[in-house]
């Protein structure tokens, strides 16, 4: 099986370090696909972006005008975000460097709320996509430790490789 | 009765610049600190080998293997230097490990 991450445009990284933490291809945010958040304009394209923030009303107008992927920051769910990424069969990205990056009893917070938001989301049958989106190398992670981490919130292997695989290239294709 | 164990190849970010000794010892610390005092024994992580400057073989109970690759995602500092532990592959023998370690260069 052929596994994927994302990362963001900031880290550095060759394609044979990829190759060796077990990745066919790393992909990076705004080379091969686009991130929107909060500036962008009411007739830009959405095609092949992922939608990051905080600010549900922004995601669910995001979400509405076609953004494939959505990856709430906050990990808060909110029932109406999570209605119409379901209605308009978009992608939850959970960024798993959110987790990595932390400490202590912030780490064992956010591993609940994304744990909680994952099991909402699967629930509803919104497909999810793990990736690293690190911002450096520090906070990559290889395939095994990705897949170790998706099994930490909550997620079935068969389905943590499923997402690692099919899911995260159908956010970029 | 022999208990199943599994080794894992790891690749640090940065050069392992202490002898074994140390740098298994602070590996321990940050192990501890992440899996949490009453999970470590289920992990019982060993130091088997440091293959070279950027690589190295550590050992887990079956187990305990999920534990140890996690814990290791967690480490980004070690002996107050920056350091990533990426894991590469976990294998029943250290033979394959190496193998695996000497195709993917």
């Amino acid at each position: 099986m052929n596994f994927y991450d994302i990362v963001s445009e900031t880290c550095q990284f060759d394609e044979q370090f990829a190759k060796r933490i077990g990745f066919k291809k790393i992909f990076v945010i705004n080379k091969d696909v686009r991130a929107v958040g909060n500036n962008t304009k009411s007739d830009d394209d959405l095609d092949r972006c992922i939608a990051f923030g905080m600010d549900k009303n922004q995601l669910l107008s995001l979400v509405k005008r076609g953004a494939p992927a959505v990856s709430i920051t906050d990990f808060y769910i909110d029932r109406k975000l999570m209605e119409a990424i379901k209605e308009n069969k978009a992608i939850l990205l959970i960024p798993m460097s959110a987790i990595t990056s932390l400490y202590g009893i912030e780490r064992s917070r956010t591993i609940y709320k994304v744990g909680k938001l994952y099991t909402h989301a699967r629930k509803m049958g919104i497909d999810v996509c793990f990736a690293s989106m690190a911002k450096d190398p520090l906070h990559m992670n290889s395939a095994i430790q990705l897949l170790e981490l998706a099994k930490l919130i909550g997620a079935e292997e068969k389905y943590a490789r499923h997402s690692m695989s099919e899911i995260t290239k159908a956010v970029v294709e | 009765m022999r208990d199943k164990r599994r080794y894992v190849l790891v690749e640090t970010s940065s050069r392992i610049e202490d002898d074994e000794k140390t740098f298994s010892y602070n590996l321990y610390r940050e192990l501890i600190r992440c899996i949490g005092e009453s999970d470590y024994h289920k992990v019982n992580p060993r130091m088997m080998k440091i293959v070279d400057d950027t690589s190295f073989v550590i050992k887990s109970d079956l187990k305990g293997t999920g534990n140890l690759i996690l814990a290791l995602s967690f480490i980004k500092r070690l002996n107050n230097k920056e350091t990533a532990f990426y894991t590469i592959k976990s294998s029943g023998t250290i033979r394959a490990l190496l193998k695996a370690k000497s195709s993917k260069g």
